[in-house]
């Protein structure tokens, strides 16, 4: 059962029992079996899992938007006392969009592509307040986009979805979802399909909205980060089971249930580095084959399958006085275990650098442009987008160059530009001294391979595993079956798995088949594009740590690109962080991690939320979108969201040039290593 | 959108110009029209004579030249068989074709529209699923048969509408109705698919989280979207109408374009073979151009690309 805060007023949302089931052919799934849990006004709850945990599902069954096929079986859900599945469906929808309000993930279609912006908020506000004349619904909707930050708003309204950036979509979303001052939000990883620094904007702006309408949350979420920064209480789950609920500090500070202790220990993290990772085996369990006793067992390093763990299903059982409830039948062996180098595996040698040096001098990249012709809309003519606008840079052999920046920054094109995929407009870039960015380099190819980020879309679903590895054999005339299996072998598939095809396989399975078949070839360097961004946090740290394997192994030289940078900062040894097409500032991670001099680096590390609440701060949150890259500001790029611009910014663009000593590059006129104060930045902004 | 109109309509000058060589130089293909002219004892010299009076002597350039230049400003010369020009005769059958056509496309589209939207709003799973049957089972009828089938009850049993012909309405209705049926069938099934595929959509959860009731989500946020591939089939379709119903207006002896394209070819007519190609093509080109202009009209994201 839940453990009770010790308060008397009666909660806003009270869930108990919750069983949620999806009709089968085979008979109904247990989709959600058994939740159980409050919330109390103006709390911030949070719900923490991996895909199919079932975290989505409970909050789609108190909102009465269950999908088709699935239905609540048991249980009470209470809003304010009142029991929601008692209600007729009139009166329930009465309360959606009105009391209860949801945010969905993914601002880009969760709005309604062919009506106003405006017009899908005022049909929420309507809907609750028929009785309201249409200049009162306008006069709200605008006061609303206001509220969420949309700049002009009356002009705003009038647009359509398409005229918005995935931030302010969010915004718009939000100003839909509080527009009618609900007693409850429901955020469905509200961030997730955005960039750090809009989602610092979006999380600042829904804080804001809390705090006008007095709304509590309940935030779903895989971010462990974003969890420790915002919510008050978190509940873990698991194959459709709440695993750990706690106070948020005492679910970081004493992790307790062995799923949280890996999950935590899985995470990169951005203020610590060099331990490997610990890697929770195995996947998590379809919906047809979660398993009996605890759903957890079979991945669980505290469980070893005891006769309890397989089967009896541990109920959530309070830990001591306090609100911290954890199912597991073992729960007072986890302190010991969570401290032990099981959990912590100890960081592996350094790769035999002098060796793999021998081999050449790396890949190296100088004043790299490449400009796409983008036709003009309602006007003749094309424009030129610079989306590399002049690189340079150098991976030494079995190094790895972590490559941040947001999204449009031009990194996945750098990318393809260097794989030979587009041609470089202009610069040059050779591999151990020898040009190879003419087109006749098509024979360098198999030195450089790529593994893109979405395993779903980069396999082609009709062939076998088999023939996905082979391909690039078979191309390259060296084809041997036994390549293949030994291939597999490598990313840790068992080879009998050849004759499958992609579908059958999960996500991360399906990026350890995507690297086998990068690898097939023997390559030099991999360029690994968001390789981990799609990935679970638990399947995230197996597929990072086989990538760290393998290239200590193999000796490889990785050009790593990803928006997540604790990951980069795991990954790398050197950093080039991007903006708007330009390296705005590289060097050692630690240099570019610890003493970040670039505006931009330290706005991106400050926008990172922190798994550890002890931790939570004040943030720089850059204001605006990124700039229109085809039309990018004077002088420095950066400048139209840096909070040190000053009139020589709009001038002059600054070169990236070692201005602190040490060889770390930033390209800023006024360069600060170290973070800032934020309040000290604050009062620069004003004055 | 001014840059958007014209450029689809200097798209759609160059497809018009594609379809007139086409069919210019596949008609030569198809046989030399003076043999088929003449009687079978006509001399070399009356082979040659006629040659020169058609214009056929010159090099196949210099024809294709003349030809452009005289269907830029509308003549496509005389038909070979009947002495009025070919565009004159082309002309002339188009009202039939289109009061045929444009009935049956209209009605077919409303009846979709109206049976597409209730079934949709109807929960009932049994209604929808035996529309759907009735709809496969007609798309799978050959329209010819069917046409026969409708002149044999309700002309030959009931009595009751004429089978042959033009004239007034009730000669309209059973070669309309043959067509319209096919249509409703055609596009109740995709209506039916690109509302299923909407109801997916993320914004349709939004609506409903809203609070907004089942039959509005449906008819505010679903239906425009589900328009839009509608509307490009039914474009399409309405251009095959319009250029050919030809079976329909064989079995019901249909005075239109499309049977007298049929008739020409057989009579190596080839000036009004290309003056019903012309006429139709241009027919094609016209709706496809408003088609577009609609789904930018319906679509902002179109508009901006």
């Amino acid at each position: 059962m839940t453990a009770h805060a010790a308060d008397p007023a009666p909660p806003l949302l009270e869930v108990r029992d919750l069983v949620v089931e999806l009709a089968t052919p085979r008979g109904p799934l247990r989709v959600v079996d058994g939740v159980s849990f409050t919330v109390a006004r103006r709390e911030v709850f949070g719900v923490v899992g991996e895909s199919g945990s079932g975290k989505s599902i409970t909050m789609l069954a108190v909102m009465g938007l269950l999908p088709p096929g699935m239905r609540i079986a048991a249980g009470t859900i209470r809003l304010d006392g009142q029991s929601l599945p008692d209600l007729d469906a009139e009166r329930l929808r009465r309360l959606r969009g009105g009391r209860m309000a949801m945010i969905f993930q993914d601002p880009m279609t969760s709005l309604n592509p062919v009506l106003r912006i405006g017009t899908q908020i005022a049909e929420a506000v309507r809907l609750h307040h028929p009785d309201w004349p249409a200049a009162r619904v306008h006069a709200r909707v605008i006061e609303v986009l206001g509220l969420v930050g949309i700049p002009d708003p009356a002009r705003r309204y009038r647009q359509y979805p398409n005229e918005f950036s995935g931030g302010m979509r969010q915004r718009a979303m939000i100003a839909m979802a509080i527009a009618n001052e609900p007693d409850l939000l429901v955020a469905d990883e509200p961030t997730t399909a955005l960039d750090v620094t809009i989602q610092a904007q979006v999380m600042a702006v829904l804080a804001e909205a809390r705090a006008r309408t007095g709304a509590a949350m309940v935030l779903i979420t895989h971010d462990l980060g974003l969890v420790a920064e915002v919510a008050d209480r978190v509940a873990v789950m698991y194959g459709g089971r709440f695993m750990e609920s706690a106070a948020v500090e005492d679910l970081f500070r004493v992790p307790s249930h062995p799923y949280s202790v890996g999950l935590m220990a899985s995470l990169p993290r951005l203020d610590r580095q060099g331990e490997a990772l610990y890697s929770i085996p195995g996947q998590p369990p379809g919906l047809a084959d979660r398993p009996a006793g605890c759903a957890f067992h079979p991945r669980c390093g505290l469980s070893a399958d005891r006769a309890d763990c397989v089967a009896r299903v541990p109920e959530l059982r309070r830990l001591g006085a306090g609100a911290h409830a954890v199912a597991c039948h073992f729960a007072a062996e986890t302190p010991a275990w969570r401290d032990s180098p099981m959990v912590h595996p100890p960081a592996p040698p350094p790769a035999a650098a002098p060796a793999a040096a021998a081999r050449g001098s790396g890949l190296a990249v100088r004043d790299l442009c490449k400009e796409f012709r983008v036709s003009r809309p309602r006007r003749w003519g094309s424009d030129r987008l610079h989306a590399v606008a002049g690189l340079s840079f150098t991976i030494a052999r079995g190094e790895t160059l972590g490559l941040v920046g947001e999204s449009g920054c031009g990194k996945s094109t750098l990318g393809r530009v260097i794989l030979g995929l587009h041609q470089a407009t202009r610069g040059e870039i050779t591999l151990d001294g020898e040009d190879i960015s003419r087109r006749r380099a098509r024979r360098h190819r198999r030195r450089m391979q790529v593994v893109f980020q979405d395993p779903y879309a980069s396999l082609d679903p009709r062939m076998s595993v088999f023939e996905i590895i082979a391909e690039p054999l078979r191309i390259n005339g060296v084809f041997r079956a036994e390549r293949v299996a030994e291939m597999l072998a490598h990313v840790g598939l068992s080879p009998d798995m050849a004759e499958r095809r992609p579908a059958e396989f999960s996500g991360g399975q399906r990026q350890r088949i995507a690297i086998a078949r990068a690898l097939a070839l023997d390559p030099e360097i991999l360029i690994l594009d968001e390789a981990v961004s799609a990935l679970d946090v638990s399947i995230q740290a197996q597929i990072i740590n086989l990538l760290k394997g393998l290239q200590r192994r193999f000796g490889l030289t990785f050009l790593f690109i990803a928006h997540d940078l604790s990951v980069v900062r795991h990954i790398s040894d050197r950093v080039a962080v991007m903006y708007l097409g330009r390296i705005v500032e590289m060097g050692s991670r630690e240099q570019v991690f610890d003493r970040p001099a670039h505006p931009y680096t330290q706005s991106l590390l400050s926008a990172v939320p922190v798994a550890d609440p002890a931790a939570r701060r004040a943030r720089i949150i850059l204001e605006g979108d990124l700039p229109n890259p085809l039309h990018p500001p004077s002088g420095c790029a950066f400048r139209t969201r840096c909070f040190k611009a000053r009139p020589l910014c709009a001038e002059a663009p600054p070169a990236l040039e070692d201005r602190t000593g040490g060889g770390q590059l930033t390209a800023c006129h006024f360069p600060e290593p170290g973070m800032p104060a934020v309040a000290a930045m604050a009062a620069t902004r004003q004055g | 959108m001014l840059k958007f109109v014209i450029r689809r309509v200097g798209q759609s000058v160059l497809t018009v110009f594609g379809v007139l060589t086409a069919a210019f130089f596949l008609v030569r293909l198809a046989g030399d029209p003076v043999v088929l002219l003449l009687p079978v004892e006509a001399t070399e010299a009356d082979i040659a004579l006629m040659r020169e009076a058609l214009g056929l002597d010159e090099p196949l350039i210099v024809q294709y030249l003349t030809y452009l230049r005289n269907a830029a400003i509308g003549d496509l010369g005389m038909s070979l068989r009947q002495q009025s020009p070919a565009l004159g005769l082309v002309l002339e059958r188009v009202p039939a074709t289109l009061e045929l056509a444009l009935t049956a496309f209209v009605l077919g589209i409303v009846m979709a529209f109206g049976i597409g939207i209730t079934m949709r709003l109807s929960t009932s799973r049994r209604l929808r699923a035996a529309i759907l049957w009735v709809a496969f089972i007609r798309q799978a009828v050959p329209v010819f048969w069917f046409g026969l089938l409708m002149i044999l009850l309700f002309a030959v049993h009931l009595r009751w509408l004429p089978s042959l012909g033009r004239g007034g309405i009730e000669h309209l209705i059973l070669p309309a109705l043959t067509l319209a049926t096919y249509e409703l069938a055609l596009y109740l099934r995709l209506f039916n698919a690109s509302l299923g595929e909407e109801q997916k959509q993320d914004y349709v959860r939004t609506a409903y989280a809203k609070g907004q009731t089942r039959a509005r989500v449906i008819l505010r946020h679903m239906l425009p979207n589900a328009l839009l591939p509608l509307i490009t089939i039914a474009g399409l379709n309405l251009g095959v109408l319009l250029g050919g119903t030809v079976v329909t207006e064989t079995v019901f002896s249909w005075p239109g374009v499309g049977r007298l394209i049929v008739q020409s070819v057989s009579q190596r007519d080839y000036p009004v073979v290309l003056a019903g190609v012309l006429v139709i093509s241009l027919i094609f080109v016209v709706i496809n151009l408003v088609v577009d202009l609609l789904y930018a009209v319906i679509d902002p994201r179109v508009r901006l690309a």
